[in-house]
C-alpha cells in the first residue's frame, strides 16, 4: 500500500468544492470531495508536479461550478427519485438559490400554488361564512372579477357570482391547479437532473 | 472564432447534437457497465474509445449519483495498489432490465431512422470523402 498523496493544489481546488457544497449533508459532502481526489489522481498518474495537478484541475472545471452541478444534480435526484410534493417544494426551494432558472420557477410555483390556495380556501370557508366568501363582480364599469375570501358581500357593493356552486367549482380548479404546478415543478426538475453541461460534442 | 460562431446551419446542427448525446448519456453510461464494474476515469475512457462519447469530467460523478439514487447503479470504494482508494460502479439488477429496455428502445428508434436514411448515404459519404 502506497502512502495517500495530496498534492496542495488538489487540496485548495477540493477545500473550495466543499466550501461551496454547506448546504449538503457532511457526509455528501466528503463523498464528492472523496469522489473528486481519486479523479484527479488516477489522472496525474503518479505525476504530483503542479503543473499537471493544475492542468488536470482546469480540464475538471471551475470548483464553483463543480460544487453547483452537485448542489443541482443531486438536489434532482432526490425529488425525481421520491417525487413526493413535500420534496419537490423542497428541492425547488433549494434550486431557487443556485440560478435564474431556479429561481424563477420558484416564483412561478409559488404563485401557482398560491391561485390553488385561494381557490381551496374560498371553496373551503363559504359554509362558514356565505354572505362574505365567493367570486365577487365588483361595481366596475370594467367588470373586473375579485376572488374574495374576507370582507366583501354582506353590506358591501358587489355581486356573488357563484354561490354555492364556489365549493365545487373552487375545489376543483384548486385541485387541478395545484396537480399542474407540482407536475410543472417535477418536470423542471426532471430537466435539472439531467445533465446541463455533460455531453458535449466530440470535438469538445 | 471559428466555424461554428459564424454558420447558423453548423450551430444548429451542433446544438441538435449535443441533445442527441444528452438524451443518450444516461444509456451509454449505463451500457459502459453492463460488463462489469468500473471506475470513474475507466467510464469517461470507454465512452470516449468506444463511442467517440466525449463527457465534461466534473459533471460524471452528479449523473453516476443520479442513477445511483434511481437505483440503476451501485457503487463501492475499494482500495488499490495505486496509493488512493477508487470508487467502482455496478449496475444493480433493475439496472440491468432498465438498460435493456433502453437498448431495444434504441435500436428500434435507430433502425428505423436508418432505414429513413438510406437515400442520403451516397450524399453524406460523398461529402465526408470530400472533406
Amino acid at each position: 500500500m502506497v502512502s495517500a498523496v495530496r498534492p496542495e493544489p488538489l487540496e485548495v481546488y477540493l477545500q473550495t468544492v466543499e466550501e461551496h457544497l454547506k448546504s449538503l449533508p457532511p457526509e455528501d459532502r466528503s463523498e464528492i470531495v472523496r469522489e473528486l481526489r481519486s479523479h484527479v489522481l488516477d489522472r496525474i498518474k503518479g505525476d504530483l508536479s503542479d503543473a499537471t495537478v493544475s492542468a488536470t484541475l482546469t480540464r475538471l472545471g471551475d470548483p464553483r461550478e463543480i460544487a453547483r452541478i452537485n448542489l443541482r444534480m443531486r438536489a434532482a435526484a432526490v425529488a425525481v427519485a421520491h417525487g413526493t410534493p413535500l420534496t419537490v417544494a423542497r428541492t425547488l426551494t433549494r434550486l431557487a438559490t443556485l440560478g435564474g432558472r431556479g429561481l424563477l420557477t420558484f416564483i412561478l410555483s409559488l404563485t401557482g400554488y398560491a391561485f390553488a390556495g385561494c381557490w381551496l380556501l374560498t371553496a373551503l370557508a363559504k359554509p362558514f361564512a356565505p354572505d362574505r366568501v365567493g367570486l365577487w363582480v365588483l361595481p366596475d364599469p370594467t367588470g373586473d372579477l375579485s376572488l374574495s375570501l374576507g370582507r366583501h358581500g354582506a353590506g358591501a357593493a358587489g355581486h356573488d357570482v357563484l354561490g354555492w356552486w364556489i365549493i365545487p367549482i373552487g375545489l376543483a380548479v384548486g385541485v387541478v391547479c395545484a396537480v399542474l404546478t407540482y407536475r410543472v415543478d417535477l418536470r423542471f426538475i426532471r430537466q435539472l437532473a439531467r445533465p446541463q453541461s455533460t455531453a458535449t460534442s466530440p470535438s469538445v | 472564432m471559428n466555424a461554428l460562431d459564424t454558420n447558423p446551419l453548423e450551430v444548429d446542427l451542433g446544438k441538435w447534437e449535443i441533445q442527441l448525446r444528452k438524451g443518450s448519456l444516461s444509456l451509454a453510461v449505463l451500457a459502459s457497465l453492463w460488463n462489469g464494474e468500473l471506475y470513474g476515469l475507466e467510464i469517461l475512457r470507454r465512452l470516449e474509445q468506444v463511442a467517440n462519447f466525449t463527457v465534461a469530467e466534473g459533471t460524471i460523478y452528479p449523473l453516476l449519483n443520479r442513477l445511483k439514487t434511481a437505483g440503476f447503479i451501485e457503487s463501492e470504494w475499494v482500495e488499490t495498489d495505486v496509493g488512493h482508494p477508487r470508487k467502482y460502479f455496478s449496475l444493480t439488477v433493475s439496472g440491468r432490465r432498465y438498460v435493456i429496455g433502453l437498448s431495444r428502445a434504441w435500436h428500434e428508434f435507430a433502425g428505423g431512422m436508418n432505414q429513413l436514411l438510406v437515400p442520403l448515404e451516397a450524399r453524406v459519404h460523398g461529402k465526408r470523402r470530400a472533406s
